[in-house]
């Protein structure tokens, strides 16, 4: 399944443009990082994706085929799961994937099976009579991605699913996130967690003010830290700077940060050039957070 | 076939919601005990006021605890439950800002076709659960057979139509003020289907006085009549952007539109109570219009015909704020028209709708202009202003003309002007009706043209 959004412009009132010719595509098994600041044009952008709005210009594609003129093939294909949180007294888990289900047009052994395989993936079986007030933030957001996943979409387009969840949680969805992406989905994330979407996308799309922006400057480095047993001087920064491959080097909490080129190599050529020295790190690893500094570099910030 | 028979979701989950609401269960529960009680209490007053010599034959004491039993399941049937049932689609909508049904193969239709389902059910099991009181006021004596059926029966048809209108109201956004228009003439509405209805079956019974069946046909057409009319009503209020949710809304007004056509001519009553409909749907399409956030969306321009008249004719049935305002308009006139050949002075009904529709096309439409004055085309606006100019105009004329009449007494004499009907349809047209005429066909021009380039790409 591949997924092309072409030249997709969307202008509220008063022309105010939420997506301003925004491109970009995605194919299955890709997690696609959707990233941006608050007011980007990235929940709109999903809802379009998702038939709960339609934009001024452009289309989206699946398989080459448009959603606006066939809105029924998104409904089949796309699993939506918004920022909100299903949260009702009187509904419980089953009867809350139930609806979904059958709103998705299934019936009988078809129903019994998809909910049975969403409530085991999701981790649902026990809660399942449950009323989802009952429920954790955590487990309402696995509710929702058993709701996104219960007609089986070809895609999934997630909206801010990390949001407010603790620690446990975001680390539970990272590994559900991964597992659909090996299962063939094509999925597209956004997220206000940078470090967390690194750890789970396979590529990402910047967009401000609408637009996507231009990520060239993109080159091959990486950050690694560096935290030593003794206590080192200012001056270590200068010799930092002499090993080699390091290209940048700044202190960082307790310890430092330098800036070498991706890959293992280069990794390996500064831990060999480090201990040549006698300078023996006691923590050495490479540094979450290259989206982070990329994003940093592009965005200015500024709302549409 | 299998879906057909499939019970619709949205009742399902509304079935499941009521069984586990509190007030749900405790109302249906108490609810036979206070009849009880307020039937014996009824029996008890009865018993006190007949004759000792009355009261050994049991004559007439069903007709306190009847009529006792008929307001309190009126009460709640017609009121209690399309309270709740409204207030809980408004929380539920609050809720899910998102809409996540509209993401679904759910339509709009399905979504409120669930609702009035699950309500249906609601009011029925109200009424079911005051029925042996109903029985055992007939046991009593004092109350025709057929009575005992015909009662229940309206009240479940009478809440579920309440429910509709309400629904209806709870589905638009607007202002308040919008709403209690809307709501008059819904309720309005409500009143002429059923005239229409019981009217119709007066003719078809050949006989002043309906019979049983005739009434219980009548109560069923104007419960029909109603919940189409409503369910596509509150679908178009619904619809998300992807659907072209005005288009089957008005393929009902037209069909509803054919059928009283057809009933008009057999009666002049059926023809008065047809006209009063057409007027006062005319008068909701058209402040549907003004509201109408879009002008011929994108969801119209997959479903427009490829042949060029089959879309011309389609035009007016596609959603969009000035497609409506000419829908409503080609009502008026139709209606107009049709009418004014089954009455002698068919003059007046014809200056009666150009009336309604001059006073009402006008601002609509540069209401329409001034919500959406970037996204409107030239045209549109120049037709605006003229009907406007036009409406100015006709009002100091009528204004001056009064303070002359009045002055020299020749009250009889007064030009046609927007507030009244008068015996000059001639004079009517050359006046107000070339200019009339010219915006609307601006418009209209301009409308179809821009529908035109929104054909489906080859």
């Amino acid at each position: 399944m591949k997924v092309e959004i072409l030249n997709l412009t969307r202008i509220f009132q008063r022309g105010f443009k939420a997506v301003d010719d925004l491109s970009f595509s995605f194919s299955s098994g890709d997690v696609v990082g959707f990233v941006g600041p608050n007011g980007a044009g990235k929940t709109t952008t999903m809802r379009i994706l998702a038939t709960l709005d339609i934009p001024d210009s452009g289309d989206i594609l699946l398989d080459g085929k448009s959603i606006l003129d066939d809105p029924a093939l998104a409904h089949r294909t796309i699993g939506f799961m918004p920022d909100e949180l299903p949260d009702r007294t009187d509904t419980t888990v089953e009867e809350y994937l139930d609806f979904f289900g059958r709103a998705y047009g299934l019936r009988g052994k078809a129903l019994a099976d998809a909910l049975a395989s969403v409530e085991d993936f999701t981790g649902l079986v026990s809660f399942r009579d449950k009323t989802l007030h009952e429920l954790s933030k955590g487990m309402k957001q696995r509710v929702s991605l058993a709701r996104a996943l219960v007609h089986d979409p070809q895609v999934i387009v997630m909206d801010e699913p990390a949001n407010g969840l603790d620690p446990r949680a975001r680390i539970e969805l990272r590994e559900l996130v991964k597992a659909l992406a090996e299962n063939g989905k094509a999925i597209l994330i956004s997220s206000h967690i940078l470090s967390e979407l690194e750890e789970m996308c396979t590529t990402s799309v910047i967009i401000e003010r609408g637009r996507r922006l231009s990520t060239d400057f993109e080159d091959d480095t990486a950050w690694i830290r560096l935290r030593f047993a003794q206590k080192e001087g200012e001056d270590f920064l200068a010799r930092l700077l002499e090993m080699p491959g390091v290209k940048e080097a700044e202190a960082a909490g307790n310890g430092f940060r330098a800036r070498i080129a991706s890959g293992d190599e280069a990794a390996a050529e500064l831990a060999k050039g480090l201990f040549s020295r006698g300078l023996v790190p006691i923590h050495f690893a490479s540094e979450a957070g290259r989206l982070e500094d990329v994003f940093m570099h592009v965005t200015k910030g500024a709302l549409a | 076939m299998k879906n057909i028979f499939s019970i619709n979701p949205v009742a399902l989950r509304e079935l499941r919601q009521l069984v586990r609401s509190k007030i749900i269960t405790m109302s249906l529960a108490i609810f036979p005990g206070i009849l009880f009680v307020f039937t014996m209490l009824a029996v008890s007053t009865a018993m006190r006021d007949k004759p000792p010599e009355e009261l050994a034959f049991g004559d007439g004491l069903g007709d306190g605890p009847f009529t006792m039993v008929s307001v309190m399941t009126g009460l709640v049937a017609c009121l209690g439950i399309p309270f709740y049932a409204t207030m809980k689609a408004i929380m539920e909508t609050k809720r899910d800002a998102t809409g996540l049904e509209f993401t679904t193969a759910l339509t709009p239709a399905n979504i409120i076709g669930g609702r009035l389902a699950a309500t249906a059910i609601l009011i029925g099991a109200t009424v079911a659960t005051a029925m042996p009181f109903f029985i055992f006021a007939y046991l009593l004596r004092g109350i025709p057979l057929e009575q005992v059926f015909l009662m229940p029966f309206g009240l479940f048809a009478y809440g579920l139509s309440t429910f509709a209108i309400a629904l209806s109201v709870a589905c638009r956004q607007g202002s308040v003020a919008m709403k209690v228009i809307t709501t008059v003439l819904l309720f309005f509405l409500l009143t002429i289907f059923s005239s229409v209805s019981q009217i119709s079956l007066t003719i078809g019974s050949h006989s002043e006085t309906p019979s049983t069946l005739a009434t219980t046909t009548y109560i069923l057409l104007s419960l029909v009549a109603t919940l189409v009319f409503f369910r596509a009503y509150c679908a178009s209020l619904l619809s998300p952007p992807h659907v072209d949710g005005e288009r089957p809304f008005r393929r009902v007004v037209f069909a509803l539109f054919l059928l009283s056509s057809t009933l008009a001519f057999y009666s002049l009553d059926a023809c008065n109570a047809w006209c009063i409909t057409w007027v006062s749907i005319a008068g909701v399409l058209l402040i549907q219009s003004a509201l109408s956030p879009r002008e011929i969306p994108r969801a119209a321009r997959g479903s427009a015909p490829r042949n060029f008249f089959l879309r011309l004719f389609s035009f007016p049935f596609t959603t969009g704020a000035v497609p409506g305002m000419l829908f409503a308009f080609l009502i008026i006139a139709i209606a107009g028209g049709i009418f004014s050949l089954r009455v002698k002075d068919g003059d007046e009904i014809l200056i009666l709708c150009s009336v309604v529709a001059e006073v009402t096309f006008a601002p609509i439409l540069v209401g329409a202009i001034l919500r959406r004055k970037k996204a409107l085309p030239r045209t549109y606006r120049f037709a605006g202003w003229i009907m406007i100019a036009l409406l100015c105009l006709v009002s100091v004329i009528s204004f001056m003309a009064e303070v002359r009449a009045i002055s020299s007494g020749a009250g009889e004499m007064l030009p046609c002007n927007f507030a009244g009907i008068n015996e000059y349809p001639l004079e009517h047209f050359r006046n107000y009706g070339i200019l009339l005429l010219f915006s609307v066909v601006i418009v209209a021009v301009s409308s179809i043209s821009a529908f035109r380039k929104y054909r489906k790409p080859e």
